[in-house]
């Protein structure tokens, strides 16, 4: 009984330090700051090459990502030929986190099929479009600065 | 993998049903685990070794149980084992929002990395905790079979989302079970119904909610036409979910509890929450309320028992301060209700008791559905015509006129009518109810594969 005991004790105390590796691991290998929209919003608008582009709101993402998070912004300019954007959303769960990128990857494919054959630019621009995810937040830039805002965006990350 | 996806309908459940029915009797809690295991890991590759990992302590938790009569080791046992659970969920749902609240509090600048939140921690936390509890009270035997009680976590049908099932409700079906046509068929009827809930309610409600509230001006009728949208698609979201967890449950031979019983119908707060997220009250009264004193206290202390469980039950819906203030407003007025309005209430006409209770349930919706503060405010200052657009607009006709057979639809399914007329049907001709559930399917397939809205509400929790 006293074996078994120990035994017990042993397992107990080993699922308990996999528990905290278990938790040591994934904080360092997925994980952002936890940076309020509204503040990456603030910043990023401050950033080059958005000044000529709209805030957007819940109704325009849905018409054109067929989705709507839970926390997002999002920037494009009102002209049917400029495919410029910047769309950055934050994720309640992996679930909405999975939703909102096949949206972003659908919507972009979607956008290099409408212009292939008449709008090289916008087709050159789209197939350099940035995109990542860290944490619950996701990032999708379509533009000449698309990098750039990727750099400023994981600075306010983290 | 959500149930009202296509993957879900057409792979993995005949795949997993088959597979399930074809093997012995002895094999099926291996194949329940191994496919809901699967399931968990389509969406969550990483946590689900962290669920694996609570199985696997709180198996052991229990084993120690056994291992000993002496009380002050299994009252350390237990507090060591409820210390773990809670403070894994503490970590991961509450940890940034805590850091959160003190960096506003006190102007810290503490940097927390935010991580995801592993889905339906909230649900088998809950689970994992009234099976150690129930285990050290002796309420129920200790599992000795490891996979029998990683069937009990992890089974897919309500691992994500509920029903919380407690062990003691299943400890017995967990080793043998009865699987008959009449079961499976009833199963696939409550699953069919969930899903129309779901997939034809729910998403439409959804839409038209999320193009009202994202309107720059809203008339006082037009914000009200939205908040019971989204009142409705909460219900119908969460309670298609159940449906459909307790169908396929049914499937699978088991019998979960019921976690509804149309709560639209309540005449009054107290009476909504005997009828809404039944599970969730009913393991909060156990394993909290009861434990504090319940109601044989004196009116003090009930009524900080009551204030403690509606925290709680707020704060296990989100770590956002709009869910904790949801809870307290359902904690206030069934205090209220307890000590001052029921007793004037049942007096009034029952018309009078239906459009109070629907009044004050849509506020506490708006609560619930606005994280943003800003937005609810403004939200609730147009439902009163604060800053709204006048009392009625073309907005309004607009949405009623393009949606009236879904708003219809809606508000009867509100009610125990459509139940009745399939049972009713039922009994005369199984034939009838068989041809209005493929009906029903082949809608619900139709809306999903030429919608792309089909979100899961409470998989956030």
């Amino acid at each position: 009984m006293q074996k078994k005991k120990q035994k017990l004790n042993i397992a107990e105390g080993a699922v308990l330090l996999g528990i905290v590796i278990f938790i040591i691991c994934i904080m360092s290998a997925n994980s952002s700051a936890d940076v309020p929209i509204s503040v990456i919003e603030q910043k990023m608008t401050e950033q080059e090459g958005l000044s000529d582009m709209f805030r957007q709101d819940a109704a325009s993402v849905k018409s054109v990502y067929g989705i709507v998070p839970s926390e997002f912004m999002y920037y494009k300019t009102d002209a049917v030929m400029d495919v410029r954007e910047l769309f950055i959303a934050r994720a309640s769960g992996a679930d909405e986190m999975d939703a909102i990128e096949s949206a972003a990857a659908e919507h972009i494919s979607g956008q290099i099929d409408a212009f292939t054959g008449y709008g090289p630019d916008q087709v050159a621009l789209l197939e350099h479009s940035v995109s990542m995810k860290k944490g619950d937040y996701f990032f999708l830039a379509v533009g000449d600065h698309a990098e750039q805002w990727q750099e400023a965006f994981i600075k306010l990350i983290g | 993998m959500v149930f009202s996806s296509l993957n879900f309908l057409f792979i993995f459940l005949p795949v997993t049903l088959a597979v399930y029915l074809l093997v012995p009797q002895r094999l099926k809690n291996i194949v329940l685990l191994i496919a809901s295991v699967y399931f968990y890991a389509w969406g969550e590759p990483v946590y689900v070794v962290l669920m694996l990992l609570n199985i696997l302590f709180n198996y052991v938790a229990g084993l120690q149980f056994a291992a000993t009569k002496n009380k002050r080791r299994r009252k350390k046992q237990l507090i060591l084992a409820v210390l773990v659970n809670l403070l894994l969920l503490g970590f991961f749902k509450y940890a940034g929002f805590l850091v959160g609240t003190l960096n506003s509090l006190f102007g810290w600048s503490i940097v927390w990395k935010e991580l995801s939140l592993p889905i339906g921690i909230s649900f088998y936390t809950f689970q994992a905790l009234s099976y150690v509890i129930d285990a050290y009270r002796g309420k129920v035997k200790v599992q000795k079979s490891f996979i029998n009680f990683a069937v009990y976590i992890t089974m897919f049908p309500q691992l994500i989302a509920g029903p919380i099932v407690t062990y003691s409700e299943i400890e017995n079906q967990l080793g043998r079970r009865t699987i008959n046509i009449a079961k499976a068929g009833a199963g696939i009827e409550r699953l069919i119904l969930g899903l129309a809930k779901k997939v034809i309610l729910a998403n439409n409600l959804g839409l038209l909610y999320t193009s009202i509230q994202a309107s720059a001006e809203r008339s006082v009728m037009t914000t009200w036409l939205g908040a019971v949208c989204l009142a409705m698609q909460i219900y119908f979201d969460f309670s298609g979910y159940s449906d459909m967890a307790i169908g396929m449950g049914k499937m699978l031979g088991f019998d979960f509890p019921e976690n509804f019983n149309f709560p639209f119908m309540a005449d009054s707060v107290t009476e909504f929450w005997r009828r809404w997220h039944m599970t969730l009250s009913g393991w909060f009264k156990d394993y909290v309320y009861f434990p504090l004193g319940g109601s044989r206290v004196s009116a003090l202390k009930h009524i900080r028992n009551t204030l403690i469980v509606w925290f709680l039950t707020g704060l296990w819906h989100g770590a956002s301060w709009n869910f904790v203030m949801w809870g307290l407003y359902y904690g206030v007025l069934l205090i209220i209700e307890k000590y001052i309005v029921l007793r004037v209430m049942k007096r009034l006409p029952s018309p009078v008791q239906y459009i109070y209770t629907f009044v004050v349930v849509i506020l506490g919706f708006v609560l619930f559905g606005n994280t943003d503060f800003t937005e609810m405010g403004k939200y609730m200052a147009n439902m009163f015509g604060g800053g709204a657009s006048g009392f009625i607009d073309g907005a309004f006709l607009y949405y009623v006129k393009n949606n009236l057979i879904l708003l219809i639809l809606s508000a009867v399914s509100c009610s125990p009518i459509f139940r009745k007329l399939l049972n009713k049907i039922s009994r005369k001709n199984s034939y009838a109810a068989i041809g209005i559930c493929l009906v029903l399917f082949f809608i619900c397939v139709a809306f999903l594969v030429y919608g792309s809205y089909n979100p899961f509400l409470y998989f956030r929790f």
